[in-house]
């Protein structure tokens, strides 16, 4: 009964406190086994999210301290089995909470190798790849890479060097104990502590003769948890202050355990926090991130951050929201305390826009015509405009390319010819994507008549081909499972097989002409499991599969449950990369990533573009027009006060590097002196017939083939499209670029072309007022500034007519390799 | 780990401390971004200091074993082919007559018998092996063994940091990468490919200087009008690529202003004793700027001697037409390279460098010991010889053998991995530094199982 007071007291007064509560995780406490250890903590939260850790400030005291202890502050161990209340009492007793606690099987239990062992190899790092989880082993003993295989590694040590490893009868003599301790020698050094939970538990489990599971009756399901907790969920400490973690493990039979002492940490963006190996989470700067902790192939997630400002608004004079794109943005910026840039203006609005949806930079004539335009929807007249243009069809084609890696090489000439009309055609059409994805998974026949199943003709073999397909269509980089299971990764190896067995009963015939290959399904065939050479049951990622045996389509099955509108996986991954290709940055990025281990910056928004874009039947254009008519994407770049350090809640528009391609091109275009594609490098084509070369006017966008020679594309970073990642463009401007642009061949040559733009201008004698506006409108989509004007006239004024020309050249390099030029802004 | 709150030194490597200052450098907004850069530049600096050099001299096209390092002049004779030993340098080590000048300097190097690979016999896998330590697979290229060695080490800042001379391995039949990039480390860290050969008599370095039209007033006019435009947004100031171009301009104004850079690469300024002791060759010529410009801060230079093993003769020996038969190579191959590799030796020795320059001279694989019906040898990576000198390794021996017929390793047998790991070592660097490779999984330099031929340390 007086305690049911003190809980109540203790409530009101936790809530005095400037709109904070107080809470204590966990809410009950149960030690099954003699090694168990819970973790308490203590946090003050404002609006559920922890503020701060007063952990230190309470006392943990046991009504009967016979039952349980308190080690280190705050872990509990257990003492003898029965039942008690732990009293958790803030400084001066301004607040106190009871936390029941039951301890069992303090006899009983030996620790398991697959509960207990395990986890302790993995603390200790003994089965990392450095050390014995490598693929040979390391000073005899091999051990699978962070435990993926637990048979082997307790055959391993169990049985293995005739039991040296392990000494039943006398534990302390096993090498499992003195080689981390390094009282024999130990390559590795010392990896444990005397005394320490970890040697406790090895001693034990050795003199227990080592099980494999545990036995005792109460953990007949407890091995391996289902389910991961990170608590406090959110959190938002001060810059500077910490806050400890609890990780709770959720077993099939419904129980808890403290797994925090056992848990790898991670934080997703350390410019706003950090985290050590014991879960103290360090705030550092302003924004917003995930940590997270894996713990037995299981992964848990909690947000951390801190606004920006403390002010917090909702709605901005600037801004004008236009669909629930601008609503999900927005409430981040009100809880982050952001402030969006201004709108951005019809100047720079119509460059960003032909930039991002065409890859080319407006024309002169049409900046002027869309500034003379006085329809108060011209933006959305002049989005549409560019979504039917042919330069859109040309650009996004290309961009698919990329993501399904179209080159010569592994594809023929022809076949490269095929894909690139059969993307280019489904682009034009505006197929619905999901249609097109379909054919390109489960198709069969021709490689010339459909290019989309060239896929498979990229992919030969069926684990290169799962692993494209996962992260290309579904954003699961799932390569590493392959061979192991992988601590960031929620797919086992078990799972990777049975996904590339979809593939397993694809064949590759030769068909009547040069490259030509038939896409056939075989009625047998199996991709086997690596490890243990025995196929898997095909099956989807994490969905009901197929009996080995089944005569159903294997692909048809992996297609209808990918392009199903239920599958949440290929929607988001798509419309997260159309996002990041118009906003510079992925909901979730990187793009190819959309495990549980890296989570996206707005969740609400991006299952909305993907519920929406399947309501709308996977309409590619509908789906970028409702992004770039967003008032999101019509930020200006420049930053205000508030938002110079938000780099992903797009308060502004990023400026970014031109893509190599598109900054080529957009030489091109300004001088009028277009670009030679000539030869593919060695490995491209198909060696016996080497390709002649494209037809004057062909612009960089419109290659479809990345193996095309030109060392100014490759200097800025054009992808080689032999790894499905779209990490292979890189847009980082660096010094060999700043070189090429300088001192390379490919715009110096543009700039004393013949007859280039430049020529035309020297050459009709036009005021040096008229040819400079002319070279910033065709350049920057803007006039020159004043004291653009009053540093640049002069010189062309002063130049005698023969040496105008390089005047002019000098001007116009300055002006084509500035940044304003250089980056869509 | 709180990595941002403390200033005891990252865990890990150098690389990792400094790849890890670069992804929180690019997260951290524009105050952050830019003390971070400062920070990152201190670790730079001090990864420098003592740093090694290397110099790669990649004999394009596989010199037969049998006719240079490892003679078997007991076999008979359409193994032993036609030359006779000489003694060199060290007593008990021989090479065959067509290498006099590499013999006087066999105190120099150490020559490695039992180099072989299991993969396909063709020019690529072997080129992909020796320069990378590993062949390509599933779309992953792995970086040059210079490029891995700049991103670890940065040399000096107003040089490029791996330079290739003079130009990258094209065609040699397999259609696969040759190993000569960055790989997954990415383009930033491909070499520096100088692209021109420099033995011709106008040589000069393009694309790292302004081209000739431009005199010395209009590059300076050029900088100083891009500046203007610059000033009007000042985007620099206000965003991450904007930042990144202005130092990158930055940067490549230092390079080409930097007279040590145009010295470095000004041949012409070598003595013609010294230009003539190198030989004025291509290949002689590329590794006396692979002097000059170790000489200056540049990190590693990789030479080619060969560019293709079609239209050129070269050490890829099949006999008939296209290629060369053992005479030719003979005559025309092996003596660019004796007077060449000597020179460098030699050189480097005079100058103290080579205590700091680890100097590898490899084929990608050796010849088949019997001679074929075509007067030549044939591809085979079974066994064959390589030599490292220079940085720590322990000159003037020979590492493992071959059988009496040079067919396969008799004993010490020494992968590609091995290899890599032995000029790692040799380098400075731990063999087993994990890189990041494709979406972060951790790629040590080298396999934790391999280990360096530690016999050519230390001693």
């Amino acid at each position: 009964m007086s305690h049911l007071i003190l809980c109540v007291a203790s409530l009101l007064i936790a809530q005095v406190q400037s709109g904070s509560t107080i809470r204590v995780y966990p809410d009950q406490v149960n030690l099954d086994t003699p090694f168990s250890a819970q973790r308490v903590l203590v946090v003050r939260e404002v609006a559920g999210a922890a503020i701060e850790d007063i952990t230190s400030r309470c006392s943990l005291i046991f009504e009967s301290p016979a039952i349980a202890k308190a080690e280190a502050g705050n872990i509990l161990r257990p003492l003898a089995d029965g039942t008690t209340n732990l009293i958790v009492k803030l400084e001066k007793d301004s607040y106190s909470k009871t936390i029941p606690v039951r301890v069992s099987s303090m006899a009983e239990a030996a620790p398991s190798f697959l509960r207990h062992v395990q986890p302790v190899l993995t603390k200790l790092g003994c089965n990392s790849g450095s050390c014995h989880g490598a693929l040979a082993g390391k000073g005899g003993l091999r051990l699978s890479l962070r435990g993926y295989n637990p048979a082997a590694d307790h055959h391993a040590i169990v049985q293995d060097l005739l039991g040296r490893r392990s000494d039943v009868l006398q534990p302390q003599r096993s090498l499992m104990i003195r080689k981390p301790l390094n009282q024999v020698a130990h390559g590795g050094g010392k990896k444990m502590r005397e005394n320490s939970l970890e040697h406790d538990i090895l001693s034990k489990w050795i003199a227990a003769g080592g099980p494999f599971t545990e036995f005792g009756n109460n953990h007949q399901k407890r091995e391996k948890p289902e389910q991961l907790e990170l608590l406090p969920a959110v959190m938002k400490p001060k810059s500077g202050s910490k806050i400890q973690v609890l990780v709770q493990s959720r077993y099939a039979d419904g129980s808890m355990e403290d797994s925090s002492h056992w848990a790898k940490f991670n934080s997703t963006d350390e410019a706003v926090a950090g985290v050590d190996e014991d879960g103290n989470v360090l705030g550092i700067g302003a924004g917003e991130g995930h940590l997270t902790a894996w713990h037995s192939d299981r992964v848990a997630v909690a947000r951390v951050g801190r606004p920006f400002n403390l002010e917090r608004k909702t709605a901005w004079p600037q801004f004008n929201p236009q669909n629930r794109i601008d609503e999900f943005i927005s409430d981040k910026w009100t809880e982050l305390g952001l402030e969006p840039s201004t709108r951005v203006g019809d100047e720079a609005f119509l460059r960003r826009l032909w930039i991002d949806l065409l890859g080319t930079l407006p024309t002169p004539e049409e900046q002027l015509e869309f500034l003379a335009d006085t329809n108060l929807n011209k933006r959305q007249d002049w989005v549409n405009k560019a979504l039917k243009s042919y330069l859109y069809v040309d650009y996004w084609t290309h961009r698919y390319e990329d993501l399904f890696l179209v080159r010569t090489g592994r594809l023929q000439q022809s076949a490269v010819w095929s894909f690139h009309q059969e993307l280019r055609q489904a682009v034009s059409d505006n197929n619905p994507w999901d249609k097109v994805v379909h054919r390109m998974i489960a198709g069969k026949g021709s490689n010339l008549k459909d290019g989309l199943l060239n896929l498979h003709v990229l992919h030969r073999d069926p684990a290169t081909l799962a692993e494209a397909v996962a992260v290309t269509f579904l954003g699961q980089p799932i390569g590493c499972a392959k061979c192991h299971n992988h601590p960031q990764d929620q797919w086992t190896q078990d799972q990777y097989w049975a996904f590339a067995n979809l593939f397993g009963r694809t064949a590759l015939k030769p068909g009547n002409t040069s490259g030509e290959i038939v896409v056939v399904s075989m009625k047998v065939g199996d991709a086997p499991h690596l490890r243990t050479g025995i196929p898997m049951p095909p099956a989807p990622l994490g969905a009901v599969g197929i009996a080995l045996d089944s005569p159903l389509d294997r692909r048809e099955h992996l297609a209808n449950w990918m392009t199903s509108p239920a599958n949440s996986y290929f929607a988001k991954t798509h419309v997260n990369r159309i996002w990041r290709l118009l906003m510079g940055r992925g909901l979730v990025e990187p793009d190819d990533d959309m495990r549980a281990t890296n989570p996206p910056t707005h969740p609400e928004l991006l299952s909305h573009l993907a519920d929406s874009w399947i309501r709308g039947g996977f309409d590619n254009r509908e789906l970028i027009r409702s992004i770039v008519l967003s008032d999101t994407y019509q930020r200006a770049s420049l930053p205000n006060q508030s938002n110079p350090d938000d780099l992903k809640f797009f308060t502004r528009y990023q400026p970014r590097r031109l893509e190599a391609e598109v900054l080529l091109d957009a030489y091109a275009q300004v001088l009028a002196a277009p670009t030679l594609f000539t030869d593919v490098t060695p490995g491209g084509g198909n060696g016996s017939s080497p390709y002649g070369g494209y037809p004057k006017g062909t612009r960089a966008i419109q290659l479809p083939d990345t193996a095309v020679v030109s060392q100014f594309l490759d200097t800025f970073g054009r992808p080689e499209r032999l790894q499905a990642c779209s990490c292979e463009r890189l847009n980082d401007p660096n010094v060999s670029q700043a070189l090429q642009v300088s001192n390379g061949p490919t715009l110096n040559n543009k700039l004393v072309a013949k007859e280039n733009i430049l020529e035309k201008m020297a050459s009709k004698g036009e005021s040096p007022k008229k040819m400079l506006n002319e070279l910033f409108r065709r350049a920057l989509s803007r006039e020159p500034s004043p004291t653009e004007s009053a540093k640049f006239v002069p010189l062309l004024e002063e130049s005698v007519p023969a040496k105008l020309r390089q005047a002019l050249e000098d001007i116009a390099w300055a002006i084509l390799s500035s940044t304003e030029f250089m980056v869509n802004r | 780990m709180f990595s941002l709150s403390t200033d005891r030194p990252l865990p890990g490597t150098a690389m990792r401390s400094r790849r890890e200052i670069l992804r929180i450098g690019s997260m951290g907004g524009m105050l952050g971004g830019l003390q971070m850069a400062s920070k990152l530049q201190a670790i730079e600096k001090a990864s420098q200091s003592g740093g090694m050099s290397g110099i790669m001299l990649f004999l394009v096209g596989a010199p037969s074993h049998i006719d240079t390092f490892d003679p078997k002049p007991d076999a008979p004779l359409e193994i032993r082919g036609p030359y006779k030993t000489i003694s060199t340098a060290v007593s008990g080590i021989r090479v065959t007559e067509i290498l006099p000048q590499v013999a006087k300097q066999a105190d120099k190097f150490s020559i490695i018998r039992s180099v072989n690979f299991q993969a396909a016999a063709v020019h690529d896998t072997g080129h992909q092996l020796m320069q990378t330590g590993r062949a390509f697979s599933g779309g992953i290229e792995h970086p040059h063994i210079g490029s891995a060695l700049n991103f670890l080490n940065p040399g000096a800042d107003e040089i490029p940091g791996h330079v290739l001379i003079p130009r990258p391995i094209g065609k040699t039949g397999g259609n696969q990468p040759h190993g000569q990039s960055g790989g997954y480390l990415g383009r930033k860290y491909d070499p520096f490919v100088l692209g021109t050969d420099p033995s011709n008599p106008n040589f000069k370095v393009p694309d790292l200087l302004p081209p000739d039209f431009l005199g010395d007033v209009r590059v300076d006019r050029r900088k100083k009008l891009r500046e203007v435009v610059e000033d009007h947004l000042k985007l620099a100031e206000s965003s991450m690529a904007g930042k990144q171009t202005r130092e990158s301009f930055d940067q490549a104004f230092r390079i080409m202003s930097s007279p040590g850079t145009r010295e470095a690469f000004d041949l012409h300024k070598e003595p013609d004793s010294i230009r003539d002791r190198y030989g004025r060759t291509r290949f002689g010529q590329s590794c006396l700027l692979a002097r000059r410009l170790v000489e200056r801060g540049v990190r590693f230079v990789t030479v080619n001697m060969f560019e293709t093993v079609f239209d050129e003769v070269t050490w890829d020996i099949h006999g008939s037409r296209p290629f060369t038969d053992i005479n030719e190579m003979a005559k025309l191959v092996a003596p660019s390279f004796d007077q060449g590799y000597s020179a460098l030796l030699e050189d480097l020795a005079q100058r103290g460098l080579l205590s700091k320059t680890v100097v590898t001279a490899m084929g990608e694989f050796g010849r088949t010991p019997k001679i074929n019906p075509a007067g030549g040898r044939d591809h085979h990576p079974g066994c064959w010889s390589i030599l490292l000198s220079g940085g720590k390794i322990r000159p003037g021996q020979v590492v493992g053998s071959s059988d009496e017929l040079g067919y396969a390793p008799k004993s010490r047998p020494a992968n590609p991995q091995m290899i890599a790991a032995t000029i790692y070592k040799a380098l400075g660097v731990n063999p087993h530094t994990e890189l990041a490779g494709p979406q972060g999984r951790p790629m040590p330099l080298v396999d934790h199982s391999v280990e360096p031929l530690n016999e050519l340390f230390g001693g």
